[in-house]
This record gives structure tokens, sequence and C-alpha cells, in this order.
């Protein structure tokens, strides 16, 4: 095995980071304020959104997300009616079905988050005259975040490997063309091409990660 | 003139009646201790006052302006603004943890009154200042002692420059030590002729500091009167033996 050699290994198979990265940040920025508005939701007052809230986590959450994509690209065409304005290209699907399934897991966290901050807070942000969008703003949130981020940290190395599975739709990134050069070349060293890319991403996000943690402690 | 009016308050929790029907006033500069059993209702009484207890029935009037009458609420906007004329300090504090003691202080001032930073920032100096905390401004709530703790919470309450101040058992969860520095604060704010309202079960802090003494037994104002009045020429029978209780 020459340098040269893995020196295009790594070519080929680096060039479907961008698509990888693009899902990585679209997923992580839309899922996170979705999910803490569902959050939201599970605990407002009209009954009928907090079922729906509930109902769509525990869907989004106990379902696989490769079947979510393929029910949102092959499925969702064919509802009877509506069906042909759900007609979505394979990486909007793609897009669709992450940031739902992501939300339902953030919602989740921010819920044992929100648990963590004493009722006391909200009784003295009341009392000096506090709005409640400023109570939620000011005082939950923040706090809510230094119990929630460990889990959130967790949730978005997840998301880096998990951003794999549009392989199921054929979109093209770091692990189809893994497969693609393999197939190729008869040869499996593009898996482990694929598997650095995968740990170097890791790392950066790991890093970045620890340091918007230590922003919200206190 | 009356700044708070109570009549007929009523009160239940799950079908358990806490407060049955209570009457009483706080006049300008009156300093009410309310003592009284646990389960008596002086608690809930308090938190009432301010609406973070919503009641079932009867009357509240703050500084002329009516905040419940006949068990019906005013609006939101009025609610939120006779809440204003009322600070209130917590047995357990609830300084904001993720603040320092600076940004507890100007943060509510800034977000609920539109105050610039420089003007709050002045106002916080002066009353940490006065509660002798002016070296712990930019230390987190839990860097310091429970009794470090009541004392920005009191200064973070005076700063909306509340009329009347209420106090729900603000040394119940300190050591004796700390306890003393909490109510030399109280006691001064008393001298400046304050409004306030305590709860508590510090039967000399009451007799010292108190204009009158609330009773509270079972739900309804058992007996008041001045400390002098309640707590030497004649409390009732059943203050007589609260008092055998909690005075050691």
């Amino acid at each position: 095995m020459d340098l040269n050699y893995v020196m295009a290994t790594f070519a080929r198979v680096g060039a479907g980071i961008g698509t990888t990265l693009k899902l990585f940040f679209i997923t992580i920025v839309l899922s996170l304020p979705l999910g803490f508005l569902i959050t939201l939701l599970e605990r407002c007052r009209v009954a009928p959104l907090r079922v729906i809230a509930k109902t769509f986590v525990y869907l989004m959450r106990s379902t696989p997300l490769v079947l979510q994509l393929l029910f949102i690209y092959f499925g969702l065409p064919l509802l009877p009616g509506i069906g042909k304005y759900l007609e979505l290209q394979r990486f909007t699907a793609t897009i669709v079905g992450f940031v739902l399934n992501y939300a339902a897991y953030f919602a989740e966290i921010f819920r044992g988050g929100l648990l963590a901050v004493n009722q006391g807070q909200h009784e003295a942000a009341q009392v000096l005259g506090l709005t409640p969008a400023q109570t939620i703003l000011h005082i939950v949130l923040p706090q809510m975040m230094r119990v929630a981020m460990p889990s959130i940290a967790n949730e978005t190395i997840t998301l880096v490997k998990d951003t794999s599975l549009m392989f199921i739709l054929a979109v093209p990134e770091v692990l189809q063309f893994a497969k693609s050069a393999v197939s190729s070349t008869g040869k499996t060293f593009p898996f482990v091409v694929a598997g650095v890319i995968y740990l170097v991403m890791n790392l950066i996000v790991t890093w970045a990660l620890r340091r918007i943690e230590k922003k919200f402690e206190y | 003139m009356a700044m708070i009016q109570v009549n007929g308050l009523k009160k239940s929790f799950d079908g358990l009646q806490v407060l049955k029907g209570v009457n009483f006033s706080v006049d300008a500069g009156d300093v009410i201790a309310i003592i009284g059993p646990s389960g008596s209702g002086k608690s809930t009484l308090l938190r009432s006052l301010i609406g973070l207890e919503t009641i079932d029935g009867g009357s509240i009037t703050v500084d002329g302006a009516s905040f419940v009458a006949d068990g019906v609420y005013t609006d939101a906007r009025s609610m939120r603004a006779i809440t204003l004329k009322m600070g209130m300090v917590f047995q357990n504090f609830n300084l904001f943890p993720h603040y320092t003691v600076r940004k507890n202080c100007v943060k509510p001032l800034m977000m609920v009154k539109n105050v610039p930073e420089a003007e709050a920032n002045a106002l916080c100096d002066k009353l940490l200042a006065k509660v002798g905390l002016s070296d712990k401004a930019e230390q987190y709530p839990s860097h310091l002692s429970g009794g470090q703790q009541q004392r920005v919470a009191i200064a973070r309450a005076l700063m909306l420059n509340p009329e009347i101040m209420l106090f729900d058992e603000p040394t119940s969860a300190l050591d004796p030590q700390l306890t003393g520095e909490v109510l030399s604060v109280i006691k001064q704010m008393a001298q400046e002729h304050m409004t306030m309202v305590v709860v508590t079960h510090e039967i000399s802090f009451a007799r010292d500091v108190a204009s009158r003494i609330i009773f509270m037994d079972g739900g309804t104002v058992a007996q008041e009167g001045t400390p002098k009045q309640l707590l030497e020429e004649s409390p009732s029978p059943r203050l007589a033996e609260f008092l055998g209780q909690v005075v050691r």
C-alpha cells in the first residue's frame, strides 16, 4: 500500500464530507430549538397540544431512524390527496427525518433538564415581576442547559455517526463513497478511511462541545 | 391607611381547608410577625398576598388597589403592578445560581423596569453595603454562606423599591449564628419604617421588632395584638401552650 493510494482513497471517500457536515449542522441548528418547543408543548396547559407532543416523541423514539427516512422519502408521496405535495428530494427527505428524530430526543433531554430547575426559581422570578417569557429565557433556560449539556453532547456525537444512515436513501456521503470504492477496487481499506474520517470529526466535535459546556458552568 | 387589607381569605389544598376565613390588616410602617404551629397556614397566607397561591374566596386589597375581590382576581396587568409593590424573601433564598450576586440584583430591575445598567449597578452597590456584602458582588451564590445568601435575597428584593416586604420564615434554613446576621438586617429595615410582614419561629425577634403579632392556629387568626399583650399580659391558653413548646 503506497502513499499515493492512501491519498487517493482519502480524496475519494472524503468527497462525501461536505454532505455529511451539511446534514450535521442543519440537524443541530434546527432540532435543538424544535426540541425545546416540543418540551414546552409537553408542559403547556392545552391538553390536545400535550397529547400531540407526547405522541410525536413516542413515535420518533420508538421506531428506527432508517425506517423513518424510508417512510418520509417513499411513503409520504403515496398518501392519498396530499401525497403529491410531499415528494421530497433525497437530501431534503433526509434532513426532515433527522431534524424530527433528533428534536424528539432533545425534547426528552430538555424535559429532564427542566425538572432539575427548582420550583423556587419560578417563584422568585414571578415575585420580582419577570414575565413568563423572561423567566424561561433568562432564568430557566441557562440552568436547564447546564444539566442538559452532557446528554446533548452525547446525542451530538451520535449524530455525527448517524449521518451515515443517509446511505439508505443513496445520498452521496462518506460511507456511500467508501462503499462504492470498496466495490470497485475489491479492497476494504476505504472502510478504514471512512472510520478515520468519523473519528477525526468526532474529535473536533468533542473538543467544541467541551468548550460550550464550560460556558454553561457557574 | 391600611397598606394591606385581608377579609375572609379562604384556601384549600385538595379538599383540605388551610385558611378558613382570615381577616387582618397591615398599616404603613407596621412590622407584623406571624407566628403559629406548623400547618397553621402562616406561609400559605403570606404567599397568597403576593399571588403565589390562588385563593378560593375572600378579598385582598394592597395600597388601595383591589388584588382579589370576593375570590375574583383583578386582570393580569393590575395583578403584576400590585405584586411589584411587594418584595418577597423566601426560606430557601431562591437566588439565581447562574448569576453573580451583582447580576442577581441588577438583572431583574433592568428587565422589569428597563433601568439602565449603570444606574442599577449604583443602586446594587448601595444595597449590598446596607446588608454588609459589598465585597461579595462578583461571587456566585454557591460560594456564600446561607446567611449571606439570604442577605443578598433581601438586597435583590429591595432593588425594586417595594413598599411592603414579605418574609417567609427567612431564618428557618439557617443555623443560630447566621440567623442573627439576617435578623439584624431586618431589624434595621424596621427602624427605617419599612412595612413588613414576617412569618417566623423566632419569638424573641417578634418580641423585639414587631409592632404587632398575629398568632395563627388551625387556619384562622387565633389572637393578635402587640408583643406585650400577646407574649406577656394575656396569651390565650392555646398561645401559651405554643410558646411553651417553641421558647427554650
